[in-house]
């Protein structure tokens, strides 16, 4: 019996529930709605402040959200669980990698602001370019590149099977927002990702009663 | 009758740790073995058991010395978190061992 016990499948199958209750995509999709209000752009002077008071609503808003779905809906139904070592190490490597991750990108960012600035520099590495669109092209894929990657490292090593699905969502929002100039694109990619995420919070609590009061073992 | 040419050795079949045998506590020390802790209600959810069923089973293997309970407060909430002792992993271990070797031993 024990034989056909595969304990790997265990650990995994009980580490992945974890994320069925939707809430990482809620957070994830609410901190990219908040940001996308940066993006629009009108005559009133007003205006900017709004965007930077709407984004910052918006982050604490979803935040919150977050926080109060994992304490009051999320934990009685799902229960408390610490995983072993293993999964720490796994958390630490994530952690490396995408602090290498970030690094790589300030030296992209902090590059290719030099090179703006000194246009002498990117005609002598060849990096110059004689058409706007081919120039926008390459921002809007840099701008993909930031957030598409980095989504896919963390959904690998938190076994966060819909993190693949925002990580191209998100790419495509970036790349759209700069290469068409349309901050909608990058609205509409939050909703696509925070959708899904309600739907699963809501079939999540549909599935998971609250156990009864004895359950709560004290 | 004819003989077969299979003679069970009993005396492996003896070895196993019944305590660990019964399906619904291999299932839960199977889970505890492959975490750290976890509450009751995590647990009822891993393994499908009711509340009463777990809690009779979790008092054996408290018995037997093979899971170790860890009472705190989270807030103002009591909060019970179950682990394996290193004594409940190593039969476990034990246990997976023999059966693996027991079931290996039986003829094709």
């Amino acid at each position: 019996m024990s034989a056909s016990i595969d304990l790997k499948n265990l650990e995994k199958k009980a580490f992945r529930s974890v994320h069925q209750d939707g809430l990482w995509d809620i957070v994830i999709g609410g901190i990219v709605l908040s940001y996308s209000a940066l993006e629009y752009s009108t005559d009133s002077e007003a205006f900017p402040l709004l965007q930077f008071g709407l984004c910052l609503v918006g982050l604490c808003v979803f935040e919150l959200i977050f926080w109060v779905g994992k304490k009051y809906f999320t934990t009685p139904r799902m229960g408390l669980v610490k995983f072993g070592p293993h999964r720490k190490r796994r958390m630490l490597t994530m952690m490396i990698v995408l602090g290498a991750i970030v690094l790589v990108q300030v030296v992209i960012v902090v590059g290719s602001i030099l090179l703006w600035r000194n246009p002498g520099w990117a005609a002598s590495l060849g990096l110059a370019s004689s058409s706007p669109d081919n120039g926008r092209l390459l921002v809007a894929f840099i701008g993909a590149m930031f957030v598409g990657p980095s989504m896919v490292l963390i959904a690998y090593f938190n076994e966060f099977t819909r993190g693949y699905y925002i990580a191209f969502i998100l790419s495509l929002g970036v790349f759209s927002l700069i290469w068409f100039h349309r901050p909608i694109y990058l609205t509409i990619s939050a909703l696509l990702i925070i959708l899904p995420g309600t739907i699963f919070f809501v079939r999540f609590l549909r599935e998971h009663p609250l156990p009864p009061a004895e359950g709560i073992h004290d | 009758m004819t003989d077969t040419g299979f003679h069970p050795d009993r005396s492996g079949f003896s070895e196993i740790d019944r305590l660990v045998h019964e399906p619904a506590r291999l299932m839960l020390m199977a889970v505890l073995y492959v975490i750290d802790s976890a509450d009751f209600t995590f647990l009822m959810n891993q393994t499908g058991m009711t509340w009463g069923n777990l809690s009779a089973h979790m008092s054996k293997l408290e018995e037997a010395g093979y899971i170790e309970v860890e009472k705190s407060f989270k807030g103002k909430r009591p909060n019970t978190m179950l682990r394996l002792t290193p004594q409940g992993r190593a039969a476990f271990q034990a246990y997976r061992l023999k059966m693996k070797q027991v079931l290996d031993d039986l003829p094709e």
